[in-house]
């Protein structure tokens, strides 16, 4: 150490006269950097009220608050920050199903009242609301995956010469990812008409529990595994995943558990409790309405006996869904909880008047769901020629075993579920299949994932064609003239475009079989006309009220005789009413 | 303690915790004799948060925000450590992306280069010299600016996660980051000048605060306070993790084992530290994925296992021990921080015999952080 | 990369913990990295686990020996390696296991005045202790999203109220700041939620008026 140790230092004099490194302009606020995690924003027409940044927040700083009245996919709940216990980790950004929740880069907040800090973004307006910058969910980094685990298909080419189920179904580690992308906001349980419990039974098959979630699921569903393959999933459709990513798969997650198990009567327990004792009810229909009112009566201990004119119950899950949907062993497996239950099946068996009215005074209530059994007529020239055959004979006649014949080519008229399921049904019969509908894809009501298995299974999709006749071809066989359509916009709302015929153009279509799948209507007539203009309108619609009663004292009534929209799930929620009305009755509502 | 100590001559003086020269919370029982500390007693306590208790309540994502707060200077070897260990268990730590394992080194290195600022700042500025750590709390702003840009937060940054890191690097910052570097390049020379050949440092900081080398193995010691003994252990080198294998460094030793000699080394380190992070910028893959994407961080579970995950931080060994039990929460997680050793049992052993002026400067040399001392 | 090549683990019964610990020292591991406790309350034991450091080869063991819960001892590691007092002293605060001959058991290392339970321990509920012990912020009041929909859906459909049938999804306190509700911490081994639910119907306040709606 010497004297240059003593001096050197003190050349740090000349700082004195550089440019200081502080920033004088203290009032000037330095704006934070643009990824910066400051106060909350929301986008509250975005937010669907899932409450998962709620759930997720490890210091429990959120609050979901009643902002709005809850509608399907919205739950009418926001978010509300606590700033005594954020730590602006930014997680509730990052899970934000919908991408509404974001952090703005403000960072300064004075206030002298310190409730303030407490605070609903979006919706008690802040002066950082229109920041730009700021923390905002991106991609690259997920919280869940917003990619639904794939379901396995057979090979169209080869689906078609099977009857085997096209879908081949989730494995163990698969169903399990799956069920793990799903952050339990249950808004899926109001768009489901039947309330299931679905983020529970989502749970339990998440944590290996598969026995589990088949109880859950039949607390409130005797058909899990018909819906877990067939059903109309609007569940899916409000699915807080769903709005940036894809849906949970929760259809596929039913399928799942419920296929599981060969047995279902190790699962559930079919222990009958004494609600009903003593009393008898009597179901006239074995499709999902009464099947499912048959067995939860049952399980109150009422004495149930189900009748249905077909070999099988399931009614339309039976004899119109095809078996590489929706095979028969899956539906014996549900019948057979039916008789473990203790309902009384009598199929094979249509009930007419005098047995109807008989029913009717020896037991406490009856219920209808017979469905819609009467196909809409083709409305053309030529529909009584042999060889036009309705959609819903040719399904229901193959499901029974009944012979069936439709040549090497087939035109079906229609876009429903019906349509699209005859058409393939027709292609594994070994026929070349068109379908021929009136209006645009987009407004055929069958479902799109239907629709796309039949392209790839080789059936020609017409639209915009009106069927104009049906003749009678020389030598054998049909020809099928069918008109293009223009679509005219819709006449008012609620409604759908029209499609209007361009004269003078015809198209012909040589074919074996003509198969009109154009819609069914209700046939009440086997109950006997008096009873029948009692219980429905004059074209056969029976409505109800919340409890299933129709105007018909001791008459209940569900399914697609009731329900617009019929789908299997709306029947068994019509079912469950139902049971709720019958308990009622019993108790001396 | 000697035997001719006469505790009627000791004065008690309680040392901290709200002291400028000890670096953190935490406080020094001691008893002198004049001004010759006789024995002393560390005692911590002040920031104890519970972290350890808090992670067993938590699932694995909820866990992630916390443990940064376990060490101010330098958070983001905590959530490496975290985010490696159940990676680990869980065995994907294969599968976190190549740039994202660039991008956490980067991110490493960037905070041992922060801390290493304030330390060196820290080392005179115990002693009453007043530029040097202002200099260096400037450019550990200019650091932190560039955290601020690349995770959201200056200090606590909650961004490496499981899986790789939770944000992409922004446009431009490299560019930005090199002239926080080079502002610090800048500086290096003026620190030797005001610190390194300064007299009053030279005279309290060479001999002064000596570590003898045969505790090392005894007590488990490890980072400059080693390194200064001439020993060349550094856990990048021995240990290497992420990407450390690919990058260009020497482990860097002195010799003296005093406060001059791991002010020497924390000062080189800042400079192998800036090289690092150089040569991270202009060679880490352009382009591909920077986190994993899992089927779900909300409902993540993990098989049962255990495991020991350590990293170099600016102050020596980290280390987490991490326990699972087949559930969606850690069973245990064990903080190892290297303050446990060095500003407990070794500050305690080194003390007898020194003189209380040179308290604050040994504190500072072996570079206490009282949080990773009580979680 | 950092593999798992350099560490090993080991189970020990503790009347042969010395033993090993000395044959791992000639071995080579000289270095005491880290002595802790994990709780396997569900077995109703301890796992004490050291972990030592090999240096000149670069290896590391995680030694465990299980003692049980209750009246749990071990034999002090303090007279070869000085830092283990510290180490000891901290588990004997948070466990209760003693080091008989380790200067400074019973002495407080981190808490300072407290009377409960060994606070690391499993069975030591942190958040009823919190809730018992410290107030909540007034007007907290939180809404589970799916009571909150399907009771309010199903009165305007047919006044049938809907109840999850497994209530792990909500683990929220501030539900109605209800305190302890379903599992608790209280060792309950893999499937333990830890004391994190405090359930309420659709939505409750926490016996104070919603005051800032």
């Amino acid at each position: 150490m010497g004297l240059k140790h003593v001096i050197t230092p003190f050349s740090a004099w000349v700082r004195a006269f550089t440019k200081p490194y502080t920033v004088p302009e203290a009032k000037t606020m330095r704006p934070g950097a643009p990824r910066y995690r400051g106060w909350h924003i929301n986008d509250t027409d975005r937010c669907v009220g899932c409450g998962t940044c709620a759930d997720i927040c490890q210091n429990e700083a959120i609050d979901m608050v009643e902002v709005d009245e809850p509608v399907k996919g919205d739950a009418g709940l926001r978010p509300r920050v606590d700033y005594g216990r954020c730590c602006w980790c930014a997680l509730c950004v990052d899970v934000c199903p919908s991408g509404s929740l974001g952090m703005s880069n403000e960072y300064v907040w004075v206030d002298g009242d310190a409730d303030v800090f407490r605070y609903t973004p979006g919706v008690d307006r802040k002066a950082w609301d229109e920041s730009e910058d700021g923390w905002r969910k991106e991609d690259g980094f997920h919280l869940f995956d917003p990619e639904r685990v794939p379901m396995p298909h057979l090979d169209p080419v080869e689906r078609v010469k099977t009857w085997a189920e096209v879908v081949i179904g989730y494995a163990e580690d698969e169903a399990r990812r799956e069920a793990s992308r799903c952050v339990q906001c249950g808004l899926c349980i109001a768009a489901c008409p039947a309330r299931m419990h679905i983020p529970d039974y989502i749970a339990a098959i998440r944590d290996g529990d598969d026995a589990e979630a088949v109880r859950i699921i039949y607390d409130n569903n005797p058909m899990p595994e018909m819906c877990g393959k067939v059903c109309t999933r609007n569940c899916e459709k409000v699915c807080s995943i769903g709005v940036k990513g894809e849906p949970i798969a929760i259809r596929w997650l039913k399928r799942y558990a419920t296929e599981r198990f060969d047995d279902l009567k190790t699962v559930v327990d079919v222990g009958r409790t004494d609600e009903g004792k003593g009393h008898s009810v009597a179901i006239v229909g074995g499709g999902p309405s009464g099947f499912t009112a048959a067995y939860y009566l049952a399980l109150r201990g009422f004495a149930v006996t189900i009748y249905d004119e077909l070999p099988k119950l399931g009614g339309a899950t039976y004899f119109g869904i095809p078996k590489y949907r929706f095979p028969v062993p899956s539906l014996d497996k549900q019948i057979q909880l039916l008789e473990e239950a203790g309902v009384r099946i009598i199929t094979d068996h249509r009930v007419e008047a005098d047995e109807f009215a008989r029913l009717r005074s020896e037991c406490l209530a009856v219920f209808v769901g017979t469905g819609l059994m009467k196909p809409y007529r083709l409305g053309a020239e030529g529909e009584d020629l042999a060889g036009v055959i309705f959609a819903l004979e040719f399904l229901r006649d193959y499901h029974v075993d009944r012979p069936v014949e439709i040549g090497e080519k087939v035109v079906v008229v229609g876009g429903g579920n019906v349509a699209i399921d005859a058409a393939r049904l027709a292609r594994r019969l070994g026929a070349d299949v068109t379908i021929s509908y009136r209006r645009r894809e987009i407004d055929m009501p069958a479902d799109e994932e239907e629709i796309e298995d039949a392209r790839a299974e080789a059936v020609e999709v017409i639209t915009q064609s009106i069927p104009l006749r049906v003749e009678r071809r020389e030598g054998g066989g049909l020809t099928y003239v069918w008109g293009p359509a223009e679509m005219l916009p819709a006449e008012g709302p609620g409604k759908r475009p029209r499609p209007q015929l361009i004269e003078g153009v015809e198209h012909r279509l040589d074919v074996d079989r003509v198969i009109v799948a154009i819609g069914q209507g209700p046939d009440l007539g086997w109950m006997g006309d008096e009873t029948a203009h009692g219980v429905g309108d004059k074209r056969g619609w029976i409505s109800t009220n919340e409890f299933g009663e129709t105007a018909v004292d001791g008459i209940f009534a569900g399914g697609d005789l009731v329900n617009p929209v019929a789908d299997a799930i709306s029947a068994i929620a019509d079912g469950l009413r139902a049971v709720d009305g019958i308990v009622r009755r019993a108790e001396g509502k | 303690m000697s035997s001719e100590r006469d505790v009627r001559k000791e004065t008690r003086l309680w040392f901290g915790p709200q002291h400028p020269g000890v670096t953190g919370n935490m406080s020094v029982e001691l008893w002198l004799q004049g001004d010759t500390i006789q024995r002393g007693i560390t005692h911590v306590g002040y920031l104890h948060r519970g972290f350890e208790k808090l992670m067993e309540r938590r699932t694995f994502i909820q866990s992630f925000p916390i443990v940064c707060r376990i060490c101010v200077p330098e958070p983001d070897t905590n959530e490496y450590l975290l985010a490696k260990g159940l990676e680990r268990i869980a065995g994907i730590e294969d599968d976190v992306p190549e740039r994202a394992r660039w991008i956490r080194t980067l991110t490493l290195e960037m905070a041992r280069l922060a801390a290493t600022l304030m330390v060196l700042g820290g080392h005179v500025g115990s002693m009453g010299l007043g530029p040097v750590p202002q200099w260096m709390m400037t450019l550990r702003d200019y650091v932190l600016d560039s955290f601020e840009e690349l995770s959201g937060h200056r200090i606590y940054h909650m961004y490496i996660v499981y899986g790789g890191v939770r944000r992409d690097l922004p446009d431009g910052f490299a560019g930005r980051l090199e002239k926080a570097l080079a502002a610090i390049e800048e500086r290096l020379p003026w620190i030797d000048r005001l610190m390194f050949e300064n007299a009053v440092f030279r005279k309290r900081a060479i001999g002064v605060g000596y570590v003898p080398p045969e505790w090392v193995d005894e007590m488990a010691l490890s980072g400059p306070i080693v390194r200064a003994m001439g020993i060349a252990r550094d856990i990048r080198k021995d240990y290497p993790y992420e990407v450390y294998p690919e990058l260009d460094f020497d482990v860097i030793t002195e010799e003296g084992s005093d406060i001059f000699a791991r002010a020497r080394v924390r000062r080189r380190e800042i400079e192998q530290s800036i090289s690092l992070i150089r040569q991270m910028l202009e060679r880490m893959p352009k382009d591909g994925p920077f986190c994993l994407t899992m089927p779900s961080l909300m409902h993540w579970r993990i098989e049962k296992g255990q495991t020991y995950v350590r990293a170099e931080a600016s102050r020596g060994e980290m280390g987490y021990f991490v326990v699972t039990d087949g559930s969606d929460k850690v069973r245990r997680v064990n903080v190892r921080g290297p303050s446990y050793v060095h500003g407990v049992s070794l500050l305690e052993r080194m003390l007898p015999g020194t003189n209380i002026s040179d308290l604050s400067t040994t504190m500072v040399s072996l570079q206490t952080c009282p949080p990773e001392i009580e979680r | 990369m950092q593999r798992d090549g350099w560490l090993s683990q080991e189970i020990v019964s503790k009347a042969g913990l010395g033993a090993r610990l000395g044959a791992l020292r000639s071995d080579g591991y000289i270095q005491l990295t880290l002595l802790t406790v994990t709780d396997w309350i569900e077995d109703g034991e301890f796992e004490v686990t050291y972990i030592l450091t090999n240096p000149h080869e670069l290896r590391t063991v995680m030694l465990g020996v299980r003692v049980s819960r209750d009246g749990a001892e071990l034999p002090t590691v303090s007279d070869v390696w000085p830092a283990a007092v510290t180490y000891e002293q901290e588990i004997n605060e948070m466990f209760g296991i003693r080091f008989p001959g380790s200067p400074r058991q019973g002495v407080p290392f981190i808490l300072e005045g407290w009377k409960d339970i060994p606070p690391m321990r499993r069975d030591f509920d942190t958040l009823a202790y919190s809730v018992e012990h410290y107030e909540d912020r007034p007007g907290r009041r939180s809404v589970d999203t799916r009571r909150f929909v399907g009771r309010v859906t199903d009165e305007a459909s047919y006044g049938r109220a809907w109840e999850p049938k497994r209530d792990e999804g909500r683990k929220r306190r501030m539900n109605g700041g209800e305190g302890t509700g379903g599992e608790s911490a209280s060792g309950e081994g893999a499937r333990d939620t830890g004391a994190d639910v405090g359930r309420a119907a659709g939505e409750r306040t926490d016996g104070e008026e919603a005051d800032d709606e």
